[in-house]
C-alpha cells in the first residue's frame, strides 16, 4: 500500500516544514518539525481561535456532522480511504476496522452533537451566549491513544465543540482518523478548518511534545499512568490537564441472564465485546464475572464463549498481537496448562496458534488479561459480591457490563436493589455502567473518567 | 533424589567440569532425551503438561519437541521432580519485575550441580586470562539472602574465582556505598584487579551516589564489571550505553571490559557476552553466549514454531542444568540468532504501547507500589 501522510495543517503551513521522514514500522510518512514549526503552527492555530468561537454552536455541530456522515456513506472517498489504511496503522483485521470505524461514527451527527452539548450545558447554544461561565481554552493540544481508532478524533471534536483551537498528536495506531476529519475540514470548512493541526510525531520526541505542552492553554492526553505523569510534569500551574488515563473493563452476569434460553446470545454478546478493538480498549472486558447457582454454571458459560469467540474469529479475525502481547499470552496459556496439569480448577479453552483464550479461574479475585482477546470468567456467589471483590482494582475501573433481572434481586442477600449494586460500584469508580451489547461502544456523553466529555474541557468539572 | 536423577547428574557434572567447553549434537540430544526421560516420570505435573501438548519420551524425535514450560509457571506451582520439600535450595526470584509480591520459586535438588556448572562458565567468560581478582559484589551475602540465586552465584564464583570477596548491599537497605567504595580503594591501593559485579539496577543507584559524591577510582587496567539484569521496557542500548560510561568514568574501567550477564532465577545455567574472549563490538552489536550444555531456540510468539535465522522470536532455553526441575524454558524475552548466540531484544525504539486498555505489566506495576 502507499504511503499515509500523517499530518494536516490549515491553509500553506506545511509549506514552510524542512521536509519528511518515513516512520518505522509502519507505512506511514511524518513531517520533520522542528520545535519553530511548532510554535508557528500554535500560533497560527491561536489566531483562528477568535473566529472559531464566532461560530454559532449550531453551525460547528452541523458542519462536524456533515464530515461525519462521510465516513458512514460505503461510496464515500473518506470512507474507502480511512478503511484502506486502518488494518495497517492499527493493527486491526480489514474486518475489525471496518466494524470500528461503523461503530465511532454512530454518533458523529449533528444530532447526536447537539445532544451532547445540551447534556452538558443545558441547551445546545448555550456556549454562544456572551456571559456564559466558561473557560475556553485559546488552544488545546491532544495527545492521542495506541490503537483505537476514532478516540482521538473524538477528542477533537469535543474540543471543536467547546470552541477550542487544537494540535493534535495521535498515537500512531490511531493517526488515520483525526488526520482524515483535520483534511475533511480544511477542504470543506477552511474558516473552521484553520483551528484544527493534526501531526503524528515518534512519541519518543520529548522536545516536540514539550514545546507543544508550552504553547497551550489546555491538554488533554490519553494513555498510561506513565505518560500522564511525564506530561503532568511539564504542565505548568496555569494550564489544564485532562487525563484519559488506562482502565480495565469487566463483566457480572446474573445466573438468570445465562439461562439455558438466553446462554448462546449472551456469550455471543460477551465474544463481541472482548473481541472489539482486539479488547485493547479501556471498554475492553478483561474478566466476566458469572454468579453459581444456576442452570448453567460458569464454567459452561466459559465454554459457550470459547464457541462464539471461536465463531467470531471468522467474521471479525483477530489482527495479530504485537511480540510483547504475544510474549504475555504465551506465559499466561502455558501457566494455566501446568495449572491444569497439576489438578487445580482451571480450565482453559485456547489452543497452540489460536488468536484467542477463554480461562476459567475458581478464585474471583481480579486479575487483568494479558488483552489480545484472552479473557477470564471467574464465578460469583452474588452479583453483590462485585463491589468487595473489586475493591483492590478500584483505582482503574471503568466499565462494568452487568447482565441481570432487576426484578430477582429482592431475593438477593447481598445488595438486593439494582440500584444498591450500580450505586456501590459507581461509588468504587465505575463511571460507566452498562450492558454486554452496548459495552464497546459508550454514548457521546458518556462520562468517561467521571467527567463531562465537554464540561471539563471549558474549567466546569463539577 | 532418585538413583535415576544421580546417575543423569554425575555425567552432567562430568561435563561441566570438563575443560573442553564443547558438547556434540549427539551428546546434547542423548543427554536431553534422557533428562526429558527422567523429568517426565518424576514430575507428574510437568508429564500432564506435556501430555496436553502430544508430547512423551516414546513420542518425541528431538529435543526440539520437548514442552517448554513458560517462567511465570514458577510464580504459580513448584516445579520440581521429586517432594519439593527434599530440595536442597528454593531460589525466589526479586518479584520486582513481576510486582505486587508474585515471585517465582525455583526448587534445586543439588546445589553442587548447579556450582558445577556456573563457576567454569563463569570463568570461561569473566576470567579467560586466569586472574585472581578481589570481587566486590553489590548484591547481599548469601548467608543473609539465602533464596538469591545471584548472591549464591557471587559466593560460589567468590569462594573458587577470587582473591577476596566483599558483599555490599542488604536485602533491605540496598547498595551499602562506603563498603563498595572502601573495597574498591583497598584493591586500587594494593593494586589487585576488581571483579566488580552488580545489578544494572545496583550500579544505576551506586553510580548516582558516586557522581554527586564525586567519587572516582583508577582500579588496576584487569580489573572488570559484570553487570546483570537491564533495561527492561525500555530503549535497552540508550539506558545501557549511558550507565556504562558512566561506569568507566568512575571507576577506570573500559567499557570493552564490561560484561552483561543473562541468567534468571528459574534457569540454572547464564549466558555471557564474549567481550573479554573476542573484543567487544559496539553495544547494539553485542551478543550472548551460553555453555555447551544449554541449547536456545527463537520461536515465533505466536504459534511457537521455530523462526529461521535472522528473524525475531521468543528465547527458549534447553537447560541441562535444570536436571531437577524443568530443561526446557519459555521465557518472556526476545532476541534473535547470532553466530551460536543470541541477541536480546528490548522494545523496539519508538514503538508505542497499543490501546487504552490497562495492560498487565501497568496492573502490576502499580499493585507493588500502593
Amino acid at each position: 500500500m502507499s504511503m499515509f501522510d500523517a499530518w494536516a495543517l490549515p491553509g500553506r503551513m506545511v509549506e514552510d516544514i524542512g521536509g519528511t521522514a518515513l516512520v518505522e514500522g509502519a507505512p506511514v510518512r511524518r513531517l520533520e518539525l522542528a520545535v519553530a514549526d511548532l510554535k508557528r503552527i500554535a500560533s497560527g492555530l491561536r489566531g483562528a481561535g477568535e473566529h472559531l468561537r464566532s461560530l454559532s454552536s449550531v453551525t460547528i455541530a452541523e458542519c462536524l456532522g456533515a464530515i461525519g456522515s462521510r465516513f458512514r456513506d460505503p461510496q464515500d472517498i473518506l470512507r474507502l480511504e480511512a478503511l484502506s489504511v486502518l488494518p495497517e496503522t492499527s493493527g486491526l483485521s480489514t474486518e475489525m476496522a471496518a466494524h470500528v470505524l461503523d461503530g465511532m461514527c454512530r454518533d458523529w451527527t449533528t444530532e447526536v452533537f447537539l445532544e451532547l452539548l445540551e447534556r452538558e450545558f443545558g441547551h445546545p447554544e448555550a456556549l454562544d451566549e456572551a456571559d456564559f461561565p466558561a473557560d475556553f481554552a485559546a488552544l488545546t493540544t491532544h495527545f492521542g491513544s495506541g490503537a483505537v481508532p476514532g478516540v482521538t478524533a473524538t477528542s477533537l471534536i469535543r474540543a471543536l465543540l467547546v470552541k477550542s483551537p487544537s494540535l493534535v498528536k495521535p498515537g500512531l495506531g490511531d493517526v488515520v482518523l483525526p488526520v482524515l476529519w483535520a483534511r475533511a475540514i480544511h477542504a470543506t470548512y477552511p474558516s473552521l478548518g484553520a483551528a484544527i493541526a493534526v501531526a503524528y510525531w515518534p512519541g519518543g520526541d520529548s522536545e516536540l511534545s514539550a514545546a507543544a505542552i508550552a504553547e497551550s492553554d489546555q491538554v488533554v492526553v490519553y494513555g498510561s499512568d506513565d505518560t500522564v505523569a511525564e506530561v503532568r510534569g511539564r504542565m505548568r500551574e496555569d494550564q489544564r490537564l485532562v487525563v484519559y488515563p488506562h482502565r480495565v473493563g469487566l463483566c457480572g452476569l446474573g445466573r438468570e441472564s445465562i439461562a439455558p434460553q438466553h446462554l448462546q446470545l449472551r456469550a455471543k454478546e460477551a465474544a463481541l465485546a472482548v473481541a472489539t478493538f482486539d479488547q485493547r480498549g479501556c471498554v475492553s472486558p478483561h474478566v466476566i464475572y458469572v454468579e453459581t447457582g444456576g442452570e448453567t454454571s460458569p464454567t459452561e458459560f466459559a465454554e459457550a464463549l470459547a464457541t462464539e469467540l471461536s465463531e467470531l474469529e471468522r467474521e471479525l479475525p483477530s489482527g495479530g498481537r504485537t511480540p510483547e502481547e504475544a510474549v504475555a499470552f504465551q506465559q499466561l496459556t502455558g501457566t494455566l496448562e501446568m495449572r491444569m496439569a497439576a489438578g487445580e480448577d482451571v480450565i482453559l479453552h485456547s489452543r497452540p496458534g489460536e488468536a484467542w483464550a477463554v480461562a476459567f479461574d475458581p478464585d474471583p479475585r481480579f486479575i487483568p488479561s494479558c488483552l489480545g482477546r484472552f479473557v477470564w470468567v471467574k464465578p460469583l456467589g452474588d452479583l453483590g459480591e462485585l463491589p468487595e471483590v473489586l475493591a483492590p482494582v478500584r483505582r482503574h475501573l471503568q466499565t462494568v457490563a452487568l447482565e441481570f433481572d432487576p426484578g430477582r434481586r429482592a431475593g438477593s442477600s447481598k445488595l438486593p436493589e439494582s440500584r444498591e449494586l450500580k450505586a456501590a460500584l459507581s461509588a468504587l469508580g465505575a463511571s460507566r455502567l452498562t450492558t454486554l451489547l452496548e459495552m464497546p461502544w459508550p454514548r457521546a456523553w458518556w462520562e468517561d473518567d467521571g467527567h463531562g466529555p465537554l464540561r471539563i474541557l471549558v474549567g466546569r468539572d463539577d | 533424589m532418585n538413583d535415576e536423577f544421580v546417575a543423569v547428574a554425575d555425567d552432567l557434572r562430568a561435563l561441566f567440569e570438563s575443560p573442553e567447553m564443547e558438547l556434540s549434537e549427539e551428546d546434547f540430544a542423548s543427554l536431553a532425551s534422557r533428562a526429558f526421560d527422567f523429568q517426565f516420570r518424576s514430575n507428574p505435573t510437568y508429564a500432564a503438561f506435556c501430555r496436553g501438548r502430544g508430547a512423551t519420551p516414546e513420542s518425541v524425535e528431538s529435543w526440539r519437541e520437548i514442552p517448554a514450560v513458560p517462567t511465570s509457571a514458577f510464580k504459580a506451582l513448584p516445579i520440581f521432580c521429586g517432594d519439593p520439600s527434599e530440595a536442597e535450595v528454593v531460589f525466589r526470584t526479586s518479584g520486582t519485575s513481576g510486582g505486587g509480591g508474585d515471585r517465582g520459586d525455583h526448587y534445586v535438588a543439588d546445589l553442587s550441580l548447579y556450582e558445577a556448572s556456573a563457576v567454569p562458565h563463569f570463568g570461561h567468560y569473566l576470567l579467560p586470562d586466569g586472574v585472581l581478582p578481589a570481587l566486590v559484589a553489590l548484591v547481599p551475602d548469601p548467608d543473609v539472602l539465602p533464596d538469591s540465586s545471584l548472591s549464591h552465584m557471587a559466593g560460589m564464583v567468590g569462594r573458587r574465582l577470587c582473591r577476596s570477596t566483599t558483599f555490599c548491599a542488604h536485602p533491605e537497605h540496598g547498595v551499602d556505598y562506603e563498603r563498595v567504595e572502601a573495597a574498591l580503594s583497598a584493591a586500587t591501593e594494593q593494586e589487585r584487579p576488581v571483579l566488580l559485579f552488580g545489578t544494572a539496577f545496583a550500579f544505576v543507584h551506586w553510580t548516582d551516589h558516586a557522581i554527586a559524591s564525586g567519587s572516582r577510582f583508577a582500579l588496576p587496567r584487569s580489573s572488570r564489571i559484570m553487570e546483570t539484569g537491564g533495561f527492561k521496557g525500555r530503549s535497552r542500548e540508550v539506558g545501557r550505553a549511558k550507565l556504562y560510561d558512566t561506569l568507566s568514568l568512575i571507576t577506570n574501567v573500559s567499557v570493552s571490559r564490561i560484561v552483561n550477564e543473562y541468567g534468571m532465577t528459574e534457569m540454572l545455567s547464564q549466558f555471557y557476552e564474549p567481550a573479554l574472549l573476542t573484543g567487544p563490538p559496539p553495544l547494539a552489536q553485542r551478543h550472548h553466549m551460553g555453555p555447551p550444555w544449554v541449547r536456545t531456540r527463537i520461536l515465533d510468539p505466536v504459534d511457537l514454531r521455530e523462526v529461521p535465522d535472522g528473524e525475531a522470536g521468543i528465547l527458549a532455553h534447553f537447560d541441562l542444568a535444570n536436571l531437577g526441575s524443568v530443561c526446557a524454558i519459555l521465557t518472556e524475552d526476545l532476541g534473535t540468532r547470532v553466530g551460536g548466540g543470541f541477541r536480546l531484544i528490548g522494545r523496539t525504539p519508538g514503538a508505542e504501547p497499543r490501546g487504552c486498555s490497562l495492560s498487565m505489566e501497568e496492573f502490576l506495576r502499580a499493585k507493588s507500589t500502593a
